[in-house]
């Protein structure tokens, strides 16, 4: 499809061409950007950097910004800078808020809220070694990942596969099918890492989702089939707060728009999400859940 | 006293009519029978009518009168219509080019909201392949806009392109252009006048909020068989008409092909670098049975089809392990009825059942020769609406100075917006059939007032049923003309209006991106008012048209694909995606000047217009300029008749460039399941802050006719797009210029390189020629040594030489 597609529009392009419009560009900000996800019973650490005009050098790091962190209102902490980073000597805890300030000496100060939800509750995961062909012919492996969702709130989670390897890796989600996620909407041609997903439109206290990965390795049988190597994997299954989940949508989206389907093609315009007040960039909390190892019924140990 | 008076009012009155007639009946080309739309129906100074959509006209005139038919092109006729008695005319024009005779003083059709536009205003616009274009020749029209080129989606007067009703004889097409917007599905040899309506819809249409561009297929001849056969650089049309079996009776058909399906697949064959073969290429089919069984009853039948279709396939050299295929199809067919009915006491009805089919099917097919057993995977995306309606309009003018016009349209809508199929069940995603219904009446009434007053005022109710959800809409209709002095007329109009599916753009796959979707109880149906005011005026004797519009139009419950989101195919929830609610404004002024007598003929139109959407969830909630806004947009169109033979036009396009968003700033960002190194991103202003370059071109044309060897009459058409080259932008995208295909990978990896911004141009210079042959009946005849015959007899005649 995509490749047809490329050679229809290339046939306009034939008889098109590309010119250069501008390469000045006017001058904007800086303005403080603030950067950084709190996980649950780890570290609390965040990055503070500048927005610039379009064609200004590489974007700086700011290192001598006072950043300082509330917990509930009640304990709060400077973050020391550290290799890039701004990290607090307190954890970040699972169902607590936190209000975070940066101030940038000559430029300002930016401030934001996150809230780090409880851990999800993980009930178990099915694993298909076949779920589904893809249109080339190759099978893909499925997860049924069930969880428990609560019926009264509002809750956001996202689910990913870590492959278990010597250098452990996410898989690709692809071959959406699950009722949630097309729900959430289409990832056009992308195959993320990870997915997000509200409860909005789950109406039990359980749910089982479907997701198809892809294992990023594929050989051929003695028949000259071609297959995908299964691994053994991990779910990582995490709640996330609305600010993450707007994040990560805006995230997708942004990315689509940004890199349009071929270089000649208009880009559409997507802005990131942002929860930070007088400037750019995301402050969320999250709760990560790691199963046990799941081994295919026919994996490889390579 | 007061009875006294009113009973001698009444009296007069009725005297005054009993001393009329009414002369209705029809306007004909003398040699092709080919009904008239527009032609001119004078009696006295003053009482004119035009001839509506069907050739048919109806006046009161004194028991003892001159009526005089006129049309442009044909010699104007003078008919002495005496007696007491209401008369039923047919007339027929000869064809003729005595110019200065066909303009009728007072015309009283010219209205600002309404353009009416025949086949040969429409070949005299030149257009790319050397060949006309139904949709591109409405850009010399004010107030309508074409966005891009490769484009046919129109803008009227700062709409959506989704807010069009495209009808061919009366039946409402979905998909209306081919290869992008190319070329339009109207095959212009089959056109016979295109009506089209900005604002102050007659009563009779609804269903779309910008305009209505209604488009009327002629009738074959009904005296000799003939046809004509064009190629050109792009496609291959051709046209076959004549008698058909029954007297008065006539046939038209025309087909179109492109030529370049079969190049590109054998420039495929040929390369070795390709693994693959594929093509593109489209088709429309247009057909009219056409019979006049009596003064009084006409019967029609139409037949469209048309298809664009891209291929792909794997070469055989490919196949001993996998070998796929792919089609995408769209496209739409209609067929219809249609019974006209008129009689010589001034009613006129016209009943059209139809049925419309459009559907945009992609199918993939894979199949893995494995050795011992092959796999065939399919993966079937579908998209169709489909639309059986009966319409039923009356005329009924029981005085000289009023018509009263009524009646309905009941639709039954057949949607399934996204469904996909794939051979492996479990990955096939259902979504459901939606129907829906639409019922509608309508009356208007026509008046003349005095010698200064018209207009028409009418109303239209609507009900529309989507399962359990139901919306009424009361929609009225006003047109008020005011002769201010003999030649210049003021006008007002205003208009309620509508919409029940709405066109879904989505950012996504550019082959699936144009949704139709249903109202229902999340995508309410969209509405609009619109208020015209309008003048124009003939000069120098009717050597020049002139005329001005400004209007004001509010939208609500506008409807938006969410910004990003890629495609609504193989998405059951949609409907809670979609983003309705939204409003938007428009507000312009439109000129023209149009020189309508002598060899040199020509107008220019410029028109302005302003226009924003709002809705909570774009652009944070601020206003914003319609993704199809162009402010300013001028047009130029001439043409000259050298001689008999060779006859000259340019068109000269300008407007605004097309709104963009700007990017104004950079950031980092994160991926907080990655590494935790810093990519970079764009930080964009609002919403189409910006504009592109101002887009223009000039365009040429040469048509030379002559007589063959054979008698056949022939046309040469040659072409020039875009004379002097301009590199008119298409497209804005943002690319680093570290390398030439201009990729955003290093950027995002906060790799610094230059950004740039960058245009993209389609359809440069484009010279192009067509030819034109006309095969007529004296070639038959001449062969038969026969006179006039059917197709019956033709066929006959055909069987016997041939045996």
């Amino acid at each position: 499809m995509r490749s047809s597609i490329i050679l229809l529009l290339a046939m306009f392009v034939i008889s098109g061409c590309r010119e250069l419009v501008q390469d000045e560009f006017d001058a904007f900000g800086p303005f403080p950007v603030l950067n950084g996800v709190l996980y649950a019973d780890s570290i609390i650490k965040v990055q503070v950097s500048l927005s610039q005009e379009l064609n200004a050098e590489q974007l700086p790091l700011v290192d001598n910004a006072l950043v300082v962190i509330t917990e509930d209102s009640l304990v709060w902490d400077t973050l020391s800078y550290v290799d890039g980073r701004y990290i607090s000597s307190m954890v970040a805890k699972s169902s607590h808020h936190y209000w975070i300030e940066a101030t940038v000496p000559s430029v300002g100060a930016v401030n934001s809220h996150c809230f780090v939800p409880a851990l999800p509750r993980y009930m178990g995961t099915t694993h298909i070694d076949e779920a589904g062909v893809d249109e080339e012919s190759l099978a893909y492996p499925g997860v049924d990942v069930q969880f428990a969702t609560s019926q009264n709130k509002e809750e956001y989670f996202e689910l990913a596969v870590q492959m278990c390897r010597n250098d452990p890796y996410f898989a690709t989600i692809h071959s959406f099918t699950d009722p949630v996620l097309l729900f959430e909407g289409d990832f056009g041609f992308m195959e993320p890492s990870e997915v997000v997903f509200s409860n909005q439109i789950i109406n039990d206290s359980n749910y089982t989702m479907r997701l198809h990965y892809g294992s990023h390795s594929n050989s051929i049988d003695a028949h000259g089939v071609p297959y995908m190597i299964l691994y053994p994997l991990k779910i990582v299954l995490r709640s996330v707060s609305k600010d993450y989940y707007l994040y990560q949508k805006s995230r997708y989206m942004y990315e689509i728009c940004v890199y349009p389907m071929f270089n000649f093609t208009a880009q559409s315009t997507f802005d990131l999400y942002s929860n930070v007040n007088n400037g750019y960039g995301i402050f969320a909390g999250a709760s990560s859940f790691v199963s046990d190892t799941i081994f295919p019924s026919n994996y490889s140990n390579n | 006293m007061i009875r006294i008076f009113l009973s001698f009012t009444f009296i007069c009155a009725v005297s005054q009519i009993l001393a009329q007639q009414t002369i209705s009946g029809y306007v004909f080309d003398k040699e092709s029978s080919e009904r008239l739309i527009g032609a001119y129906v004078k009696s006295g100074t003053n009482n004119v009518v035009a001839t509506d959509n069907n050739g048919f006209f109806s006046l009161k005139a004194d028991t003892d009168a001159l009526v005089e038919v006129s049309f442009v092109g044909y010699n104007t006729l003078q008919i002495n219509v005496q007696g007491r008695h209401d008369t039923l005319l047919n007339v027929y024009l000869k064809p003729g080019h005595v110019l200065e005779e066909v303009i009728v003083v007072g015309k009283r059709n010219e209205k600002h909201d309404r353009v009416t536009m025949n086949a040969q205003q429409l070949r005299a616009v030149p257009l790319i392949g050397a060949k006309s274009d139904v949709l591109k020749a409405l850009e010399v029209i004010p107030g309508i806009e074409m966005q891009q080129e490769a484009s046919s989606l129109l803008s009227v007067r700062g709409g959506e392109p989704g807010q069009n009703l495209y009808l061919l004889d009366g039946v409402p097409i979905i998909h209306v252009h081919h290869l992008g917007g190319f070329f339009s599905v109207f095959n212009p040899d089959i056109i016979n006048s295109i009506d089209v309506y900005k604002g102050a819809f007659p009563a009779k249409f609804g269903g779309k909020l910008s305009s209505i561009i209604d488009i009327s297929q002629r009738e074959g001849d009904k005296h000799k068989l003939k046809g004509s056969l064009s190629v050109g650089l792009t496609d291959i049309s051709g046209t076959i008409e004549g008698p058909a079996f029954f007297k008065n009776s006539s046939f038209i058909f025309t087909a179109r092909k492109t030529l370049i399906d079969g190049l590109m697949a054998l420039s495929n064959v040929g390369s070795e670098d390709n693994s693959f073969i594929y093509m593109y290429g489209f088709h429309d089919i247009n057909g009219k049975f056409s019979w006049r069984m009596n003064p009084k009853h006409s019967f029609y039948f139409s037949l469209y089809q048309g298809d664009d279709y891209l291929r792909y396939w794997s070469k055989k050299a490919q196949a001993d392990q996998l070998k796929s295929k792919m089609k995408t199809v769209w496209g739409n067919w209609f067929a219809s009825a249609r019974w006209i009915y008129s009689n010589a006491s001034s009613l006129t009805g016209n009943q059209t059942l139809s049925y419309m089919s459009y559907r945009l099917m992609d199918k993939q097919t894979v199949t893995f020769y494995g050795g011992s057993q092959n796999e065939t995977l399919k993966n079937e995306v579908l998209s169709t609406v489909g639309d059986l309606s009966f319409r039923s309009a009356w005329k009924y003018q029981p005085v000289s100075w009023f018509t009263l016009g009524f009646g309905g349209q009941l639709s039954y809508y057949r949607h399934h917006p996204n469904q996909v199929t794939r051979s492996i069940e479990s990955n096939s995603i259902s979504t459901d059939l939606i129907h829906s219904y639409e019922t509608s009446l309508y009356v208007d009434g026509n008046w003349q007032l005095g010698s200064r007053l018209s207009g028409t005022a009418g109303f239209r109710a609507s009900e529309y049923f989507n399962g359990k959800y139901h919306y009424f809409s009361p929609e009225p209709r006003l047109q008020v003309g005011y002769q201010l002095l003999e030649n210049m007329e003021l006008n007002v109009g205003y208009m309620y209006a509508s919409q029940f599916s709405h066109l879904i753009i989505t950012d996504g796959n550019v082959m699936s991106n144009e949704i139709w979707i249903p109202a229902n109880r999340n995508i309410k149906p969209s509405n609009v008012n619109q208020l015209s005011f309008g003048a124009n005026t003939t000069l120098f004797n009717n050597m020049f048209n002139v005329g001005a519009t400004v209007y004001e139009k509010q939208m609500r419950n506008l409807v938006n694909a969410p910004e990003g989101y890629s495609t609504v195919i193989g998405d059951p929830t949609f409907d809670s995606k979609i983003l309705s609610g939204g409003t938007g404004s428009s507000r312009g002024v439109e000129f023209y000047l149009r020189k309508q007598l002598g060899d040199f003929t020509g107008s220019m139109a410029y028109s302005y217009t302003y226009a924003q959407r709002k809705h909570s969830e774009m652009n944070n909630g601020k206003p914003y300029v319609p993704d199809f806004d162009r402010p300013h947009n001028a047009n130029v169109n001439v043409q000259y008749k050298l001689t008999d033979k060779f006859s000259l036009s340019a068109n000269f396009t300008i407007k605004s460039g097309a709104p963009y968003t700007p990017v104004i700033g950079r950031q980092y960002y994160i991926d907080p399941n990655g590494d935790g190194a810093l990519q970079e991103a764009f930080i964009y202003g609002e919403r189409n802050s910006a504009r592109m370059k101002a887009y223009h071109r000039l365009d040429l044309g040469m048509v030379y006719e002559r007589i063959n060897k054979r008698g056949n009459r022939t046309e040469w058409t040659f072409s020039v797009y875009n004379v002097y080259n301009r590199q008119n932008p298409s497209l804005y995208y943002y690319a680093t210029n570290g390398s030439e295909e201009g990729s955003l990978d290093d950027f995002h990896q906060g790799n610094y390189l230059d950004k740039e911004l960058y245009q993209v141009s389609f359809f440069t210079i484009i010279p192009a020629f067509s030819y034109k042959v006309y095969f007529d009946g004296h070639n038959f005849r001449n062969r038969e040594g026969k006179g006039d015959r059917n197709m019956l007899q033709y066929f006959n005649d055909w069987m016997q030489y041939e045996h």
